[in-house]
């Protein structure tokens, strides 16, 4: 139980009218102090017998909704409070929420606790006042947490207030709930055709012949010059007949992964973007190629150039390689763009190189600092002046012997590179697989207006059907599936469409 | 009720800033009564004491009784008070004034104390 300034203002007035009672020899002073400091032992009681009645029938509710959100997304919390019966003590009830919260600018109001506003939730958003003589209150506000993990809410602080205004005291409610933050990465990944998801699982594949392997085909009779240890004894016991068992024969499929991550790819919000997607998918390769041990290869492009060149291997180190550098990839800027925040274009790797030779032989601090920055001047492998795909698939897929699956990562920026990318993998008795990341999909606002991103929607998926009507090639669209359902339910909507026979189908 | 945005806060936001008066009308009008009583009584009469007293307590009562608006508060008030000022009185019979100040102070500056240390340490209480 704490004073507040009325309490202390009398407290003093009760000592300032002691003292004088005995400087000036004045009884009736000292009445006068008694009386006061009565008066205040009396409202310290009051509140105390009325903070003890109202634990037992102060019930505090803390709620969210809803309880697992993706980082920056808000959550409604709502804070109610029920009295079995009125209180003559006014309480005040605040909820807590955890340290990372912010408000939500829309619906937080002014106030905040610091002046850094919309940096945390503001505190009369989450405070409600229940006045003496009411039983019900109720306060709603909007939180959004920007930090990945599980959030545990406080225990709601209840302020109880005497009526006098002279003391004040605090309980705290029990735990509030848990809000599970999720960092925003790629979830509901959908690979498909025409909106429809294809349920094959990445890279699995068989030869489509008979021979010696793991997994059990048929059983057929005997015939003289099969091996002896072939034969099924279960099955010839069973039969009264000779009968071997034949396997599903096994080949290593060479593949080749040729992720495109340039500035395009970057379009979407943080962790949502194409190439994150493009990223899962590539992932889903490497983890399928891992498990039948076939060769896989990659090769990153962005817009300068080759960027990271894996070819095809089977060891853990290779497979683990073209995870480090797929985990790694971010889109490159357009080439002749500046560096966020500078003001002029970036320094040519030739520039940077002149630069580290003139201060190679500076002792000075300056050329200490900056040496080890130009020697990290060229992250590319090869510089290309255009169609950087196109041109790695020439100079790298090429090179390949056998018969190679090229899974060709993009999206629909560049489609007569794309397209030709495609021709040219499929030379010979090769295969293409493209991934298709559709821009409408990805851009943040895209599907504000329906109509547009349908009619986009359609374009892309002209091209893409363009592409798998090529032979040996199968393409897909790489997209959010909870963004390709809304516009799937906007086409089911619309029976102009249907009517037609215009709508997008797989 | 619904409250929240806007919703009234109470007379005081808990760090010693009252919106309200320092001092509330029941007690200024007690220490108001005393202190006009000790500019023109000189040498009270045990009678005079009492009316200054029972003026005082009905001012110290009634404003009270404004304040949480809760009679039988303002009757537990009456009677807390009135005893105070009788011990008082027995007291100042017996014993010195400063003896009876310290007394007074003592009382009541260990009772508040006792009062938050059972919030504190019993109740569950904690600050705000």
């Amino acid at each position: 139980m704490y004073p507040t300034r009325r309490a202390v203002t009398a407290g003093l007035a009760a000592a300032a009218l002691t003292g004088l009672g005995v400087l000036l020899a004045r009884p009736v002073l000292l009445y006068a102090a008694g009386g006061l400091l009565a008066w205040l032992v009396v409202a310290a009681a009051s509140l105390l017998r009325a903070t003890r009645r109202l634990d037992r029938r102060l019930s505090v509710d803390q709620r969210i909704d809803p309880s697992t959100v993706v980082t920056d997304e808000p959550t409604t919390v709502t804070l109610r409070a029920s009295l079995g019966e009125p209180s003559t003590a006014s309480l005040r009830i605040r909820a807590s929420p955890p340290v990372a919260a912010r408000s939500d600018a829309s619906v937080a109001p002014s106030t905040p606790e610091r002046s850094d506003e919309g940096q945390e939730v503001s505190r009369s958003a989450r405070t409600m006042a229940l006045p003496a003589g009411e039983t019900d209150a109720t306060t709603t506000f909007t939180t959004r947490v920007g930090v990945a993990g599980r959030h545990r809410f406080g225990e709601p602080t209840v302020e109880v207030s005497g009526a006098r205004g002279l003391f004040r005291t605090a309980r705290r409610g029990d735990r509030g709930p848990t809000l599970t933050v999720e960092p925003r990465a790629p979830r509901n990944v959908h690979v498909g055709t025409g909106g429809e998801e294809v349920a094959t699982a990445f890279g699995e594949h068989e030869a489509g012949r008979l021979g010696s392997g793991l997994d059990p085909a048929e059983l057929r009779e005997y015939h003289p010059g099969d091996a002896a240890g072939r034969i099924d004894w279960k099955a010839t016991a069973r039969l009264s007949t000779p009968y071997v068992r034949e396997f599903e024969a096994e080949t290593d499929r060479t593949t080749a992964l040729l992720f495109d991550h340039r500035a395009s790819t970057a379009t979407g919000r943080e962790g949502e973007r194409k190439l994150d997607f493009l990223r899962e998918v590539a992932l889903a390769f490497l983890a399928s190629a891992r498990a039948l041990d076939d060769p896989l290869g990659c090769y990153a492009v962005g817009d300068g150039g080759t960027t990271a060149v894996h070819p095809p291997g089977t060891t853990a180190t290779a497979y683990s390689a073209v995870r480090t550098t797929l985990e790694g990839l971010e889109p490159t800027r357009r080439v002749g763009e500046s560096e966020p925040g500078r003001g002029h274009p970036g320094r040519s790797p030739a520039d940077a190189r002149r630069a580290a030779t003139a201060l190679a032989d500076d002792g000075s601090a300056f050329a200490r600092r900056l040496g080890p920055l130009l020697e990290e001047s060229d992250p590319y492998i090869d510089r290309i002046a255009g169609d950087p795909v196109f041109a790695t698939a020439r100079t790298r897929l090429t090179r390949l012997r056998g018969t190679t699956w090229t899974v060709l990562l993009t999206d629909d920026s560049h489609p007569r590179e794309v397209r030709e990318t495609v021709k040219l993998a499929r030379r010979g008795s090769g295969h293409a697989l493209v991934f298709l990341a559709p821009t409408v999909l990805f851009e943040p606002g895209g599907l504000a207006d329906l109509e547009a991103a349908y009619g986009r929607y359609r374009e892309f998926e002209e091209f893409r059907r363009g592409l798998a009507a090529l032979d040996r090639v199968r393409a897909f669209e790489v997209a959010p599936g909870d963004r390709i359902g809304a516009l799937l339910t906007h086409r089911r909507r619309r029976p102009s469409d249907a009517a037609t026979g215009t709508e997008v189908s797989p | 009720v619904s409250a929240g945005y806007g919703s009234p806060e109470g007379p005081d936001d808990g760090r010693g800033r009252d919106t309200g008066r320092a001092l509330t009308v029941g007690v200024a009008g007690f220490v108001l009564v005393h202190l006009l009583a000790l500019i023109a009584l000189a040498e009270p009469s045990l009678p005079e004491l009492a009316g200054v007293e029972a003026l005082a307590l009905v001012a110290l009562v009634g404003g009270d009784a404004a304040t949480t608006g809760d009679g039988r508060a303002a009757v537990l008030v009456g009677v807390t008070v009135l005893a105070a000022l009788g011990a008082v009185g027995v007291a100042l019979a017996s014993a010195e004034p400063w003896v009876v100040a310290v007394g007074v102070l003592a009382v009541a500056g260990g009772t508040l104390a006792g009062l938050g240390w059972y919030d504190r340490v019993v109740a569950g209480g904690r600050s705000a």
